[in-house]
């Protein structure tokens, strides 16, 4: 498997689900406060 | 009963049950509309996904896997960021701001938020949802016709009719409350099908590597996510797979959602269980594809777009298969009712409440809205009827032009204060016209796919005519 292959496939999902509880922890940090 | 339409009934039965139910909430025009904004995180999230997701994510998707391999990942990648940006940055603006300015739905936001009291906002919001929901709607009766031909081995076009009519019923009798529950049902029923089909075919397979040297058996460009292509034909596929994530923040059925949410805070909530929700069915819909690929090799098929439900009768016990193709006729219905109801109230509360009759009665306004989804699906069946494109692409047209039409003015609107009415027109205008001479002028649609210079024109331009507006205020 060429390994752009791999690349695309694994990371984007792991990027973006860090994302997402990224912000879900700052937002609810700003709202607390 | 062949067990796999039992499946396929029952699911049926449970979607109209949970329609009926609701039915009796609706006691409003908000009701009807907006769920009265007394959504929790998890139906919202989980409707906004299914409604976002038609047959184009598990029929469309799937089929341009099966022939093009990895190269498909794109599409994913590009639809999954975009979900993400739109719930991180247009949800809770947006939530807030409708509320506050009483608005019910996008054409209501605009006016509202700008005060136009020339209802120029509201009338070519309202005609561009119109002319373009009824293609997107088209696409998916298109999609029931192909599902339960390969499925029950009835002619395409009872097919659609069969869908039309179950989609229609239970838009009519239930409104958003309806169609909020059923979605969640639906969205249940998809990802449940996106994820074990893939892992059901790997496993056949023989794992990972036996199904990867498969794919490569037939042709070894499908292991590359270029495609085998090279130069313009490589980035045209990689942009215009990646660009379909920028419609997102400019669909009316999907922004209505964050509209109807309870509260602003359950936003954040939304966006974790939207974001694993889409991840998993994506990757899910191209590893179908690829799957399909590994186990009947290329060519195998009339219509690349039949191999989803095909895998689903080949590969599961018939009971299972019903399920699994509930999940692609749930895609459908949760997709197409969506735009139904965002339709009909575009006709109804933009047009009739807020420009015909003012004093209109709430029953009179929902039975409007009944009588408006009749005759949009009646346009929209007859335009299915006589559609040549893929449900891939017809999707992808509607797509592009709601999401050059809105995207631009409503991210401006929200994030940039200088925005300006006559900027937002100007974008819906112009976001407009490209994505309709771009897609009809076949060099430039075989260039570039018509989103991206019509998203980017339409923000050019509402920047450009809101700085001047600006100034002159």
């Amino acid at each position: 498997m060429p390994f752009w292959t791999l690349f695309w496939v694994i990371v984007p999902p792991i990027f973006l689900i860090v994302s997402a509880v990224v912000f879900y922890v700052v937002t609810g940090k700003k709202e607390e406060m | 009963m062949n067990p796999t339409l039992m499946g396929f009934v029952i699911y049926l039965v449970v979607v109209l049950v949970v329609g009926l139910l609701t039915f009796r909430l609706n006691r409003t025009l908000a009701d009807f509309v907006l769920a009265g904004r007394k959504l929790g995180p998890w139906v919202v999230a989980f409707s906004e996904r299914a409604s976002g997701e038609s047959a184009w994510l598990l029929i469309g998707l799937p089929g341009l896997a099966l022939v093009s391999g990895y190269n498909a990942i794109w599409p994913a990648v590009g639809c999954t960021t975009g979900i993400l940006f739109s719930w991180m940055f247009i949800s809770r603006r947006l939530r807030a701001d409708s509320e506050k300015f009483g608005a019910l739905t996008l054409p209501d936001f605009f006016e509202a938020r700008y005060d136009d009291k020339s209802r120029l906002l509201r009338v070519t919001a309202t005609l561009i949802i119109v002319f373009f929901f009824t293609f997107y709607v088209a696409a998916q009766f298109l999609a029931a016709g192909k599902v339960l031909n390969v499925t029950f081995h009835i002619t395409p076009f009872w097919g659609m009719v069969i869908g039309a009519c179950i989609i229609l019923f239970y838009t009519i009798m239930g409104g958003f409350f309806a169609v909020a529950w059923t979605d969640f049902f639906q969205g249940c029923v998809m990802v449940f099908t996106l994820v074990l089909l893939p892992v059901l075919g790997i496993t056949l397979l023989g794992g990972f590597g036996s199904f990867t040297q498969k794919i490569a058996s037939h042709n070894p460009g499908f292991l590359s996510v270029g495609g085998g292509q090279q130069g313009w034909a490589m980035m045209k596929t990689v942009l215009g797979g990646l660009a379909i994530g920028l419609g997102y923040m400019g669909q009316p059925h999907l922004v209505a959602r964050f509209m109807a949410i309870r509260k602003t805070d359950a936003l954040r909530q939304g966006t974790l269980i939207a974001t694993v929700w889409a991840i998993l069915a994506y990757w899910g819909a191209v590893f179908i594809g690829l799957v399909g690929l590994g186990l009947y090799g290329v060519g195998q098929f009339a219509d690349q777009e039949q191999i989803m439900p095909f895998m689903a009768t080949n590969l599961l016990p018939a009971w299972l298969a019903g399920i699994a193709i509930s999940g692609a006729i749930a895609a459908m219905m949760s997709t197409a009712d969506s735009q139904l109801l965002v339709t009909t109230s575009a006709i109804s509360e933009d047009i009739y409440h807020q420009m015909i009759r003012k004093d209109a009665s709430q029953e009179r306004l929902v039975r409007l809205s009944r009588l408006a989804a009749m005759c949009v699906g009646v346009v929209a069946f007859i335009l299915a009827l006589s559609a040549k494109a893929l449900v891939y692409d017809l999707v992808l047209y509607a797509w592009a032009g709601l999401g050059a039409c809105f995207g631009p003015g409503l991210l401006l609107t929200l994030w940039w204060k200088r925005t300006t009415k006559q900027g937002v027109w100007a974008g819906m205008i112009v976001g407009m016209v490209t994505i309709i001479v771009w897609y009809n002028v076949s060099i430039l649609h075989e260039t570039l796919y018509e989103l991206i210079p019509g998203f980017f024109l339409a923000l050019g331009a509402v920047w450009g005519v809101s700085l001047i507006t600006s100034k002159k205020g």
